[in-house]
């Protein structure tokens, strides 16, 4: 194993120029919706708010 | 992209980077979320939960403890993720590249041989110092010999692990990915193992009324120090999950899974941990073991743990050795991976040597990494989702010193290291792991959590006043395409 495969310059040009032909709007590279965002918050919330009520019983 | 981007475009030397560092595209993405909860949970399921649960029944008993790791996990693990995460999936970058808008490319290598190179040296040198525990414990049983957890003997046994983790890491991560194939599994029987042991020979009665093993006299103090930990445990999750989310599909398969598996597993591994350390009395798991599992049983068990401590630390080096050669420019490109493998476990093994310390400090040692990690995931999360707004312009990243605009002033982001000096002050101001030392509104609003807000308050407030306003540094809204220049 060589963990430091040489990277080109040339290398990276082709995968930019991929993700610009190929990849733009693709469901890998969209932005987290502010629905999901809002529902990590209220799950996180929600989880915090049961260890408190674990300490309550 | 426009051809005059794409000729000025280079990588900060011809080889320093490793295929690794370039952004994965769609047909690299192996990981849908089912696939990636399985990722989580197996990393989460490692000996270190059992160490963290045995550490919290110190500080508080049963209910306590289960309530103190739901909120410091829930808490650590939500601003981590969003943090290491979100923007590392979306672009398919790893972590500490992504990092260079918020930190610069200086300021990212500054953060990487001191945050990240110490948190990761410090988990390595406890997990082989548990190695060394769990090997003459074995010893002390099958050969009668007479070995105490401070002994030269431990220390040996650490430097084999150490020496054996280091041949796994050299061999690269398809090795790593073997060995993890088997261990993962078996660490969830030895799990379901301390589970049923803890049904047949203990009661719910016996738990919830056992005191905890070594707390401080303010019970208020003993619950946010608990909390506390739990957060720093969360956090400390930091260096690695960044670089493993860019290999899933989409944003939702890397969130959700990895929130959910990594605090489903680790609350599972830690209650057990917690249940075992309160029915013994000691907070060590390797000391568990032999009494729940009689002499061959448990010796086995205490060898698969050995063992699985190995190719835990095989694991976590791997990405912070892979970050080290990334963050030195054309400093370590040219020299050979199992070399800088060997470097980085010479601190370890250094410190193997005072396993004892180790021990007594783990909880210290978490919670002080935390005090660093936990503005920094307050930085990235204000420039990623504030000031940002989700885009970074992916070929910057890449371009040479002036030419990024995540150059800033000398490669520095300022904004971002003045938001982590800030709030690690903050945080050693209000409680200070090292001395114990606690200020009363510790007890109330314990210190990570607010260190993150301070961190993302400052880095916003500073970004605008240094960077935003004078248009340096691409904060100015990219357009939505992945790869082009606003």
């Amino acid at each position: 194993m060589d963990s430091a495969d040489a990277a080109t310059a040339a290398a990276l040009r082709r995968r930019l120029e991929e993700i610009s032909a190929r990849e733009q709007g693709d469901a890998s590279r969209a932005a987290l919706s502010g629905w999901d965002l809002g529902m990590y918050a209220l799950v996180t919330l929600g989880i915090t708010l049961l260890g408190f009520l674990v300490l309550a019983l | 992209m426009s051809r005059n981007h794409q000729d000025s475009t280079e990588v900060a030397g011809e080889t320093s980077g490793s295929l690794g560092s370039l952004p994965l595209l769609r047909k690299e993405r192996i990981w849908n979320g089912a696939d990636f909860t399985g990722v989580n949970i197996s990393l989460a399921i490692a000996t270190w939960a059992f160490l963290v649960g045995g550490s919290t029944a110190l500080l508080v008993g049963f209910q306590q403890g289960i309530a103190a790791m739901i909120i410091g996990n829930a808490i650590g693990l939500g601003f981590m993720i969003l943090a290491s995460v979100v923007a590392s999936q979306r672009y398919g970058v790893e972590q500490y590249t992504i990092l260079r808008p918020v930190f610069g490319i200086v300021g990212v290598g500054v953060l990487v041989f001191t945050v990240i190179l110490i948190t990761e040296m410090g988990w390595s040198s406890l997990l082989a110092i548990m190695v060394g525990r769990a090997v003459t414990q074995v010893s002390n049983s099958a050969f009668s010999t007479d070995f105490g957890p401070e002994s030269l003997m431990v220390t040996v046994f650490a430097l084999v692990a150490i020496a054996v983790s280091w041949w796994i890491l050299s061999r690269g991560p398809v090795t790593i990915g073997r060995f993890n194939k088997f261990i993962a599994p078996g660490l969830i029987v030895v799990t379901v193992f301390l589970m049923v042991f803890l049904v047949l020979n203990t009661s719910w009665d016996t738990l919830f009324s056992a005191a905890p093993l070594a707390p401080f006299e303010d019970d208020r103090l003993n619950f946010a120090l608990a909390v506390e930990f739990n957060v720093g445990v969360g956090v400390s999750w930091y260096p690695v999950m960044g670089s493993l989310a860019r290999l899933t599909k989409t944003p939702q398969a890397a969130l959700w899974p990895s929130y959910g598996g990594l605090l489903g597993a680790t609350l599972i591994a830690q209650i057990v941990g917690m249940a075992a350390a309160l029915t013994l009395g000691d907070s060590d798991p390797t000391v568990w073991m032999l009494p729940f599992g009689g002499p061959v049983l448990g010796a086995f068990i205490l060898l698969f743990i050995a063992f699985a401590n190995i190719t835990s630390t095989s694991s976590i080096v791997y990405s912070t050795v892979l970050a080290i050669r990334q963050a030195s420019g054309n400093l370590l490109s040219r020299v050979r991976w199992a070399w800088l493998c060997a470097a980085f476990f010479v601190l370890p093994a250094i410190l193997a040597f005072f396993p004892g310390f180790m021990y007594l400090r783990f909880m210290t040692f978490v919670t002080l990494s935390g005090a660093f990690l936990a503005p920094m995931c307050g930085a990235i999360i204000a420039d990623y989702f504030l000031l940002r707004r989700q885009r970074v312009v992916l070929e910057d990243l890449y371009r040479h010193r002036g030419e990024s605009a995540y150059h800033f002033h000398g490669g520095v982001n300022w904004a971002g290291m003045a938001a982590v000096a800030v709030g690690a002050v903050f945080y050693l101001v209000i409680y200070n792991p090292v001395t114990l030392t606690a200020q009363p509104i510790f007890g109330y609003i314990t210190a990570s959590f607010p260190a993150a807000i301070i961190g993302a308050v400052v880095y916003y407030v500073l970004a605008r006043v240094l960077y935003v306003r004078r248009g340096v540094g691409g904060y100015t809204a990219a357009p939505e395409k992945v790869e082009g220049r606003a």
